[in-house]
């Protein structure tokens, strides 16, 4: 009973204090505060990022394209677009700053077979 | 507000991850303004705390904000910001653990042992002698009136919060107060709160 009379005006003092003035060693507090909470949101955030798919290993190029030089590959790039159409799609426009190994891997991804 | 505890430490269970929402929610709210009100709220709920012979310093006042944004950090302590401000439930948070410390103050009373055997006797002594939670808090209540005996609105406003009457508007009504009289007689009972006795005082 008297702790409950006691706890209610101690809440009303509290709450009345809550408007009071700010010390220099408050806002020294206040700043180291700020930075831990900072730290604690980065922290929860962090931990709603999904752990990192794991690298898929590219598989060999096969030998027939190894085989090829650039002008032939190129060649064949336009006969692979040519032959299938509007559904060939690739983001290369400029093919000059793709190394021929990067056009193996173009044509063998367009044309698995 | 309603403090809702989640799972405690040790307790097993997932851990506490908040979603994208939750967390903008938080940082939208907790800034050095917060931080600095939920201070001072502390400050003031520790002169409580002391009555009950806990050293009350600047350490522990800083530990009951910083333990408060950790519980809910943890998930000890489940934030729902659909239900309320977070400054709310800081404060009930801040409320309840010094509540509790006050209890706990009281039954694990502190004593200071200094090397001399008159010291040890003295605390042994007391230790035997100790009060009940009831007579600690009545002494402070007995304290506080006589602070207010020269007062009759204070002494007024202390009795109607021993009948549970505490919200303005059930004050007002009961005593037949105005607005402003009420203020007045509020204002003075808090000063009166933060005059107590020396062994009541907050040591910084």
């Amino acid at each position: 009973m008297s702790l409950e009379i006691l706890d209610a005006i101690y809440r009303e003092a509290a709450l009345d204090a809550m408007n009071d003035e700010t010390t220099a060693d408050d806002q020294r507090w206040v700043d180291g505060v700020s930075k831990r909470v900072q730290s604690r949101l980065a922290e929860l955030r962090r931990n709603l990022v999904p752990a990192a798919a794991p690298l898929a290993k590219a598989k060999p190029v096969r030998p027939s394209l190894i085989a090829m030089g650039r002008d032939a590959l190129l060649a064949k790039l336009d006969e692979l677009t040519r032959r299938l159409g509007p559904s060939v799609r690739y983001a290369h426009r400029n093919l000059d700053g793709l190394s021929d190994d990067d056009l193996r891997r173009l044509v063998d991804t367009l044309d698995p077979d | 507000m309603t403090v809702t505890f989640g799972q405690t430490e040790g307790g097993g269970g997932s851990p506490f991850i908040p979603s994208e929402d939750w967390i903008e929610a938080f940082e939208a709210q907790a800034n050095a303004e917060l931080y600095t009100r939920l201070k001072r709220y502390a400050r003031s709920r520790g002169g409580m705390v002391a009555h009950a012979g806990r050293v009350v310093d600047e350490l522990y006042i800083d530990g009951l904000v910083q333990d408060s944004l950790d519980d809910v950090f943890d998930g000890v302590l489940r934030w729902d910001p659909a239900r309320g401000s977070l400054e709310l439930f800081l404060i009930a948070a801040i409320h309840s653990r010094t509540r509790h410390d006050y209890a706990h103050a009281l039954r694990f009373r502190h004593e200071r042992i200094d090397a001399s055997e008159g010291a040890l006797a003295a605390a042994e002594a007391s230790l035997a002698g100790r009060e009940s939670m009831a007579d600690t808090t009545e002494r402070v209540l007995v304290a506080l009136r006589a602070c207010a005996v020269r007062d009759p609105d204070v002494l007024a406003l202390l009795a109607l919060y021993g009948q549970h009457v505490t919200k303005k508007v059930d004050v007002m009504r009961d005593a037949d107060w105005s607005s402003k009289r009420y203020e007045a007689a509020r204002k003075r009972m808090l000063r009166l709160v933060q005059q107590l006795p020396n062994e009541l005082r907050v040591r910084t």
